[in-house]
């Protein structure tokens, strides 16, 4: 276009109020169906991972520049709680209700959403609608090791935990556990949980989803000085449980009974005189590459275990070695690292009594570069991150 | 029994070894005397009651709409006092949990160490203002009666969360610091 006819078109535009450059495009746009609704693919692409807040579920690419990361969401009640699946093209949301909103009759039910369409595709109603309400808590809502049975705790504040027939869509039946907390898959079909006298107690089921063993370790978790966090990091068939004072204390699940590996410690005498200390919410990972990852913080007291720490520490747990540190860019309060070939270190935050601003950067584990950070408009911190990439 | 006996026995003579009588009278004292500050009439005293920051009382300082408010030394959620309800109290329409958990929170005023219930407010949807969340003494879920991610509308109609509440139930005598 000459600067003649770019003058003159403004004058004309000036003057009928008509598009400028609209002889420039002779054919209109195409006309659009509706409606449209995308789907996903069957299989996530390694970059994916859900990530459950208080408020909700949401489905986002971590690579992709913000806002165009967002791939769905799920669900949608307060105090949902996520379980995905290795071997099912599903995922699964415990899920309250009350018929009239925020009151009326409450139903619990675990829905079952299409992993291409994240459309439910069938329920199972939890009778009795005990399941527990909490900040995001992965370890309320597990699979078992073969992936047969869902299994769910339940919190009146008696303690149970229900088993859950995915295949038959149907409730199995309830184990009771009192005075006990929490699930941590054990065995191809049992579960452990940790209890208020600082034991683990195991269950074993059978085939049809019954109760037919029941174990107590010794006392191990000192509930009153040096707690352990309720979630682990896994690695292999060994979960590692940290402790708000920098202990680590591995427990080999892979069996029908809990095997109580040797204790170790995060970090050395000086650091330990720092108070540097785990911190966070899902405060410790495994890697696909073996190595147990930490968040985290200096100068840690009584109160501060839940607000994160600006430094994720990387260790091999074979050697006990400290063998990278991480330092980030925000204080994370949640990490997790990404599936695929080159794994990611995905770092969830948000600042201590703001719980607007939450945000989720990745990260290079191995050199420690930011590559992106998406701000997630949540309300509510403690967020749990699943990676969702295959 | 005995061991409740115990409990009690050692809950008083803890007591009365820091609390003597002339402190006794010196808090009476200064009660009567500050009393003509606060205002008699009845309607007036019981709009204060139920919005407890009206009047301050310096055995109770700070700001109960602000996180750094001494009893909320372990809250975690939105306070009720700036949704409708109190310190100590639910919103209107809103149902208090019987069933809690207790923190310990130490007192700037009188130094003490107070048990706090942090029962929730429940059957109204989330308020979402005014959220803390701090964690003094906060244990993880194995050690039930002292974990506040927990939704404790336990025991109410609804389990909706609405906000939380601080109630001052006791003096705790052997805080571990």
């Amino acid at each position: 276009m000459g600067r003649g006819s770019l003058i003159a078109g403004l004058l004309c535009a000036l003057a009928t109020g008509a598009p400028v450059l609209a002889a420039d495009f002779p054919k209109p746009l195409p006309v659009e169906s509706i409606p449209r609704v995308l789907t996903l693919p069957p299989a996530y692409p390694p970059t994916w991972a859900f990530l459950n807040s208080v408020a909700g579920i949401e489905l986002l690419d971590v690579a992709a520049k913000s806002p165009d990361h967002i791939r769905g969401q799920l669900g949608g009640a307060p105090f949902t709680s996520l379980l995905t699946s290795t071997t099912r093209p599903e995922v699964y949301a415990a899920e309250t209700f009350y018929s009239r909103g925020t009151r009326g009759v409450r139903t619990d039910v675990v829905t079952i959403y299409d992993t291409t369409t994240l459309a439910p595709k069938g329920e199972i109603v939890l009778s009795g609608a005990h399941r527990y309400l909490s900040a995001p808590q992965p370890n309320a809502f597990r699979l078992t090791g073969d992936e047969s049975f869902a299994l769910i705790f339940t919190f009146t504040p008696a303690a149970a935990v229900k088993v859950l027939d995915l295949a038959g869509r149907k409730v199995l039946g309830e184990v009771s556990i009192p005075g006990c907390a929490l699930i941590y898959p054990t065995g191809p079909r049992g579960f452990s949980t940790l209890c208020g006298s600082g034991t683990m107690l195991t269950v074993q089921l059978d085939a049809a989803g019954r109760a037919v063993s029941q174990s107590e370790t010794t006392a191990f978790n000192d509930l009153t000085d040096d707690p352990l966090f309720s979630a682990p990091a896994r690695i292999g068939p060994v979960s590692y449980f940290t402790s708000y004072k920098g202990a680590v204390q591995p427990i080999d699940l892979g069996g029908a009974q809990p095997k109580l590996l040797p204790r170790w410690s995060l970090v050395t005498p000086q650091e330990a005189t720092a108070n540097w200390r785990p911190a966070g919410w899902q405060q410790a990972a495994g890697g696909p590459d073996g190595r147990l990852y930490v968040i985290m913080q200096p100068g840690g007291h009584d109160g501060s275990h839940k607000e994160g720490g600006p430094e994720v520490w990387v260790f091999d747990p074979a050697t006990h070695a400290k063998v990278g540190v991480i330092k980030l860019k925000s204080p994370a309060q949640s990490i997790a690292l990404s599936g695929g070939e080159r794994p990611l270190l995905l770092a969830a935050g948000a600042p201590p009594n703001f719980p607007l601003g939450l945000g989720l950067s990745t990260y290079d584990p191995g050199t420690g570069a930011i590559l992106n950070t998406q701000p997630l408009n949540f309300l509510g911190g403690t967020p749990v991150i699943f990676p969702a990439g295959r | 029994m005995t061991r409740l006996d115990k409990f009690a026995e050692t809950a008083m003579r803890s007591l009365a070894s820091r609390t003597s009588r002339r402190s006794l009278f010196a808090w009476l004292g200064g009660t009567l005397a500050g009393a003509g500050a606060i205002p008699v009439l009845p309607v007036a005293r019981a709009a204060a009651a139920d919005h407890g920051a009206t009047v301050p009382n310096p055995q109770d300082p700070g700001d109960p709409h602000s996180c750094d408010y001494w009893r909320y030394c372990a809250i975690d959620g939105f306070l009720c006092t700036c949704c409708g309800g109190a310190v100590n109290a639910c919103p209107p329409g809103t149902e208090m949990s019987p069933i809690t958990w207790i923190g310990t929170c130490r007192n700037p005023a009188d130094n003490r160490n107070y048990i706090i219930s942090y029962n929730d407010c429940c059957g109204k949807a989330a308020c979402e203002r005014c959220f803390c969340a701090n964690m003094q003494g906060e244990k993880p879920l194995a050690r039930t009666q002292g974990n506040n991610d927990t939704v404790w509308c336990l025991g109410t109609a609804s389990q909706s969360y609405t906000c939380s509440t601080a109630i001052v139930v006791g003096v705790a005598t052997d805080r571990k610091q």
